[in-house]
């Protein structure tokens, strides 16, 4: 059996030229006894989706209130220069 | 170029910001970091920015209500001095300010943004202290970060898009 490609197209593959279509990469594995499986998952970004609920609940006066407390607090704690003053 | 970072002196107010914009009638946005935590981020934001109208009646009252607060060209040298009228927005379009409530960014235009009559019809109406607010639509606060492209932003977006998702899965369960 051969892949329904040809020989320089697998090999542009095999030194790393180009990347196969799925459907190539299917093919290709198919023919070396196995089957693709492809799968999505959740990215994992760092977000904690709790805060956010939380913060969901809140009001739209009470979530600038909190973050104007917050980003106080960070000016207040951090060792970075500030900038003029009124 | 290496930045140089630093820290404003205090956190924008909001309400006192926001307050004269509202009671002049100023047709504005409210976008950037204040309008994500308005959507619900965790994000700290040390500054205010809205997009504002650029017709010639709304720059008018847009000066009044800068007026009102009391701002000055936020890094600019004192001389000569900043004339705050109709013609002075007029000449420019963005405008980063300083004021007694926090530091203040008015602008006509944002990287990532589609036209200003587009984010209104998008944007959403929040009440913030006793008012009635226009606030960035969530997608459209994602493109401007995505446009925006400092670390900061791409961390921001990916904050974003969870909001959203959570804002989606919310209102399926209130339908």
């Amino acid at each position: 059996m051969r892949a329904s490609t040809t020989q320089s197209a697998i090999s542009r593959i095999e030194r790393d030229r180009v990347s196969p279509s799925v459907e190539t990469l299917r093919e290709l594995l198919y023919l070396l006894g196995e089957d693709l499986e492809l799968g999505a998952l959740r990215r994992d970004s760092g977000i904690d989706r709790t805060l956010n609920a939380r913060n969901l609940v809140l009001t739209a006066t009470e979530r600038l209130d909190y973050g104007m407390s917050f980003a106080n607090q960070v000016i207040a704690n951090s060792p970075l220069p500030r900038r003029e003053a009124w | 170029m290496t930045e140089t970072r630093s820290l404003p002196a205090k956190a924008p107010e909001a309400d006192k910001l926001l307050g004269p914009l509202l009671a002049h009638g100023v047709d504005f946005v409210l976008i950037g970091g204040q309008a994500g935590i308005s959507h619900g981020s965790s994000y700290p934001s040390y500054d205010l920015d809205v997009l504002y109208a650029r017709d010639r009646d709304n720059v008018v009252r847009l000066v009044a209500a800068l007026e009102e607060i009391g701002v000055r060209l936020r890094g600019a040298p004192k001389d000569p001095p900043f004339v705050l009228d109709a013609r002075s927005i007029e000449n420019g379009a963005n405008f980063t300010f300083i004021t007694p409530y926090g530091d203040f960014d008015v602008l006509a235009d944002a990287a990532g943004m589609p036209s200003y009559a587009e984010l209104k019809s998008a944007a959403v109406e929040q009440e913030a202290f006793g008012h009635l607010i226009k606030v960035a639509s969530i997608d459209h606060l994602i493109a401007m970060k995505r446009a925006a492209g400092r670390t900061k932003d791409k961390l921001m977006v990916e904050e974003y898009i969870v909001i959203a998702d959570e804002q989606k899965r919310l209102g399926k369960a209130n339908e």
